[in-house]
């Protein structure tokens, strides 16, 4: 590129040295070298500021995939309380609430009732989704406070061929602070609507020996709304109560890091449930969540990386179903259910012929228990009581190849060998073309797998009436995906994503003469998905428009899958750093919900002011949300004649935070 | 060495050098832009000199800049300025490099034949010895010291800090790092890094070497970095480094949370968490004592060391510091200066 030079134009100058390194900068974020000897430049010349660039800008990766990253900062603006909320405001992600757990859906594919079964949810790359029935808890009953979270990243699309089971529509990494990140104590303190209130005590530290931890313990609870007004059923009154209490600990030395974190909730259930009456207090849930994991990771000479990681896993389940056979009559129906599982992974990297970037990995988890039991509390008697184990192996190889220095080809597999239905190959492959320095274009084909669960696969109670289906296969998907990402001058991006995928082997339950899970449905979804974000100094937002047209065989319309989407996030400062303004709007579009009512459109717009600095060490969030009080509901599913169709979300709310550092 | 200067003018000391007859002159100085208006002031300046009863020192002196930005211009200013001090009246004429081939520059010196060159910047430099021209050479803002060396008309004011002094104000603003990573240049800064580990072991400090060529080494090498540093240092190098690389730099020490000790104070406004920068019009001032003693002295320029920095600013940066959540001791506060981002 040519570049006046010339000692009246030395801005211009600065300007063009730094906009020749721009556009010298190789694909995979190689800069080259500068032209000529010009080693002054690199002293004297303006840089760009990091502070604005770290918040906007994330490191240089070549993801075969449409991927979004979260941060910590925007977390904190937009005052989200949950990573189910974070990832509703993305592109084709879709949040609901069915007043038990948090759902989420995305492109097009978000049966109500589902436990987010088909995202596969990982923790700094540890896996959460548990071994009964690959819930993975995107609420309050995420392990992680999300004062704890550092960023999440976000990879959109089948990623099976790296992680095996559930990466079948995207994969969510959270990655969690380290001790440096705080270097002291955390206290945090919230009180809302609904009569919540949480608090919090964090303590980070990384110590002059090189040892870094981080310890965090919050508490939460809320009465929730004192009357849920559910139509002709009539309203739950006191009836949604919610506690949740967790501790989180990180430990890294060296190479090493260990980490581990517990959570427990209850929720009670406004709504009731299937073996829970309508209006009958006291049914709940009750969600236990443990993991340890102790990863290494090491870069040695001549560029070999090899990851190693252990993990134990525990997931814990009981309810009280309270029902009354009679007016006089109460019945309590528990589950108690239990996964435990331990494994490993070994991953090992290596860059061949300087352009071929290996991966080799292998994965082993072991469910040494699976244990589901239901009984009735009064009379003892025991419905199910199913107890197993299982082993799941898996290997994969990735392949980067740097073809030429702005097209590369990504081609990957994995196979995975179950004890239950035995093996599946999932390959992918992306071609990421970059013609101008603003300018990729992603080519990306993939299939991805959910096997099936120990529910779905082995559950039988009820005295013969509900029985396992040991002959599942596991569900698949066949993708095809176009992303264009465009750089428009030095704030804005725009990304385009256009996408078809094929599912087969859905696996639902029926309820025929026995109620079984089958392999029965196949799916075709078709969408787009479009994003521009941009920033400016202190000012940062995106603005998204989703289409998504999905197609279940044997349903007229899709279940909660909205056609239209759109989604805006702006972020200003209100006085330099200090004070800032965020307002949030979703718009989502009616929602079919087969066999009974659709469930309307909706726009919903949160709005929280974050200050920061006015003290040393504290922060201050005010937020309303739902701000115009818009009345809206999700489906619920199954629809069961005796419980509400549409589970209404909560109206115009607040929330205020304290934290203080020191 | 069969360099012989060729015009050394002597000063004559005396305490009222200074006369109405310069007014003129040094007007047009100011103002000479084309070399007629040149010409004309070396007109005055002779005139002048011969003047009876005026002890007076002249002279020619050609000054090509790698750029024309602050830190050069500071410079040259230094350079007039104790020139000026010393009681000699240099014609400075200035050329930045980009403006022109190294062939134009060396038919230029063959046609107004200064009597010295004050070489900015390493490109500056390295033209003017391309140039095969006879001139003594001074050179400044000048990043590896190895350059003046071994070239018989060649002396000048190296950038690079003593190792020593280096290691002092690491250990005084950030006395809690252990294990620190070191960016070098392995085709020259391996004596620097070796003299810092050194420092390093009588202090119980771990360093790590990170040696860089080139930008392209970059992403590897923080890929190969140490899960556990303290610290990260940029101590040369600068080879290695382009705006984007500094920038992805930059951006790994903020995400990190690991201080990056920066090359200047721009790296420093960047995001680094301080830097030993200049003081500019001091370096200027350091090439007018060589440039002196050889117009002066008739000193050769092989027999004039080249120099050290011998004063040093210490810029940090508190932005960066809040985010690192690190405070710098207070004792060092009065003698370091923070940098707005």
């Amino acid at each position: 590129m040519p570049c006046l030079t010339g000692n009246r134009r030395p801005a211009l100058l600065a300007a063009c040295l730094l906009l020749n390194a721009a556009v010298a900068r190789t694909d995979d974020g190689r800069a080259a070298p500068p032209a000529g000897e010009d080693e002054q430049a690199v002293l004297f010349g303006e840089l760009p500021s990091v502070f604005s660039a770290s918040r906007h800008e994330q490191p240089i990766t070549k993801a075969p995939a449409a991927v979004d990253v979260i941060t910590s900062e925007q977390i904190k603006h937009y005052g989200w309380r949950t990573v189910a909320a974070m990832l509703g405001s993305l592109p084709g992600f879709l949040a609901t609430y069915d007043r038990a757990y948090q759902r989420v859906g995305v492109r097009g594919f978000a049966p109500p009732g589902d436990y987010n079964t088909r995202i596969l949810v990982l923790i700094d790359g540890h896996r959460i989704n548990e071994s009964l029935q690959d819930y993975a808890g995107l609420g309050r009953d995420f392990p992680v406070d999300v004062e704890n979270i550092e960023r999440v990243e976000v990879v959109r699309g089948p990623a099976s061929s790296l992680y095996g089971s559930s990466a079948v529509f995207a994969v969510v990494n959270v990655i969690t602070l380290r001790g440096r990140d705080l270097q002291g104590v955390r206290l945090g303190g919230e009180v809302a609507s609904y009569g919540s209130e949480q608090g919090q005590v964090s303590y980070g530290q990384k110590f002059a020996n090189g040892l870094e931890g981080l310890l965090s313990a919050s508490y939460y609870h809320s009465d929730g709304h004192n009357s849920l007004n559910y139509g002709n059923l009539g309203s739950a009154d006191w009836l949604d109560q919610e506690q949740v209490e967790r501790l989180f600990g990180k430990l890294a030395w060296g190479d090493f890091t260990l980490s581990g974190g517990y959570m427990q909730r209850k929720k009670y259930l406004p709504a009731g449930s299937v073996g829970a009456d309508f209006g009958v207090p006291g049914s709940n849930y009750h969600d236990r969540r443990a993991y340890a994991d102790l990863n290494y990771r090491h870069t040695f000479s001549g560029d070999w990386e090899a990851t190693g990681r252990l993990f134990w896993d525990g997931y814990e389940f009981d309810d009280d179903l309270n029902s009354r056979p009679a007016p006089q009559q109460l019945l309590t129906n528990q589950d108690y259910w239990q996964g435990n599982w331990l494994g490993g992974e070994v991953l090992l990297s290596h860059t061949f012929f300087d352009s071929h970037r290996l991966t080799l990995g292998s994965e082993y988890r072991r469910n040494y228990s699976q244990h589901m039991a239901n009984y009735d509390l009064q009379t003892g008697f025991q419905w199910a009581d199913n107890r197993l184990n299982s082993s799941i192996a898996g290997v994969f190889l990735q392949d980067e190849w740097a073809i030429l220095d702005n097209l590369s080809l990504h081609a990957g597999a994995r196979y995975d060998h179950y004890d239950n239905f035995g093996g599946t190959a999932n390959p992918r492959l992306g071609l990421i073309y970059q013609p101008f320095a603003d300018t990729t274009l992603k080519l990306l084909y993939g299939t991805a797998f959910r096997a099936p669960n120990a529910f779905e696969t082995y559950y039988t109670c009820c005295s013969g009436t509900w029985i396992g289906n040991p002959a599942l296969k596991p569900e698949r998907i066949e993708s095809y995906e176009i992303v264009l990402e465009q750089k428009i001058g030095e704030h804005f991006n725009v990304r385009f994503s256009p996408y078809y995928n094929k599912l087969s082997n859905l696996i639902n339950q029926v309820d025929a003469d026995v109620r079984q899970f089958r392999n029965q449905g196949n799916a075709e979804a078709h969408g787009l998905e479009t994003q521009l974000q941009g920033h400016y100094r202190n000012f940062e937002g995106r603005v998204s428009y989703t289409y998504q047209q999905t197609r279940i065989a044997g349903l007229e319309q899709a279940p909660n899958s909205p056609s239209h989407m759109i989604k805006f996030n702006l972020s200003a400062p209100l006085w330099q750093d200090k004070l800032f303004a965020s307002w949030e709007l979703q718009y989502v579009s009616q929602r079919a919900n087969p066999g009974y009512a659709a469930t309307g459109a909706y726009t919903v717009s949160n709005l929280v002011l974050f200050s920061r600095k006015w003290l040393p060490g504290v922060e201050l969030t005010g937020g309303i949300y739902n701000l115009f009080d818009e009345d809206y509901a999700d489906p619920r599913i199954p629809p069961n004649a005796n419980l509400p169709d549409h589970i209404p979300q909560d109206g115009r709310n607040l929330r205020l935070r304290l934290g203080l550092e020191f | 060495m069969n360099f012989k200067p060729a015009a050394a003018v002597r000063l004559r000391t005396g305490s009222s050098w200074f006369g109405w007859q310069w007014l003129p002159a040094v007007w047009l100085w100011l103002r000479a832009k084309s070399g007629l208006g040149r010409g004309c002031v070396r007109i005055c300046l002779g005139f002048a000199a011969l003047c009876p009863g005026v002890r007076i020192s002249a002279a020619d002196i050609l000054v090509l800049q790698s750029h024309d930005s602050a830190p050069y211009r500071q410079t040259v200013q230094g350079f007039s300025a104790a020139l000026a001090q010393r009681g000699l009246h240099a014609s400075i004429e200035t050329r930045t490099v980009g403006d022109e081939a190294v062939a134009a520059i060396n038919e230029h010196l063959r046609a107004e034949a200064p009597q010295l060159l004050l070489a900015l910047g390493t490109p500056a430099a390295r033209a003017t010895m391309a140039a095969g021209q006879t001139t003594p050479v001074v050179a400044g803002l000048l990043l590896d010291s190895d350059e003046l060396r071994g070239k018989p008309r060649l002396t000048g004011v190296g950038l690079d800090f003593p190792p020593a002094l280096q290691w002092r104000w690491l250990r005084r603003l950030l006395p809690e790092v252990r294990h620190i990573a070191v960016i070098y240049d392995p085709h020259r800064g391996l004596p620097t890094f070796e003299a810092l580990q050194q420092l390093a072991r009588a202090d119980g400090i771990e360093l790590v070497p990170a040696p860089a060529a080139a930008p392209e080494d970059l992403p590897r090498l923080l890929k190969e970095l140490p899960a556990q540093l303290d610290a990260l240092w940029a101590v040369d190098g600068v080879a290695a480094f382009n705006a984007v690389a500094v920038r992805e730099l930059l951006l790994y020490s903020f995400r990190n949370r690991t201080p990056l000790i920066g090359l200047s104070e721009q790296w420093v406004k960047a995001g680094a968490i301080y830097a030993l920068d200049w003081d500019y019009a001091d370096l200027g001032a350091q090439a007018a004592e060589l440039a002196w003693n050889i117009l002066a002295n008739g000193a050769a320029p092989s027999s004039l060391p080249p120099q050290t920095p011998r004063k040093v600013r210490v810029v940090y940066n508190g932005r960066t510091l809040e985010h690192m959540k690190l405070s710098l001791p207070e004792r060092w506060l009065p003698e370091i200066s923070e940098v707005a981002p």
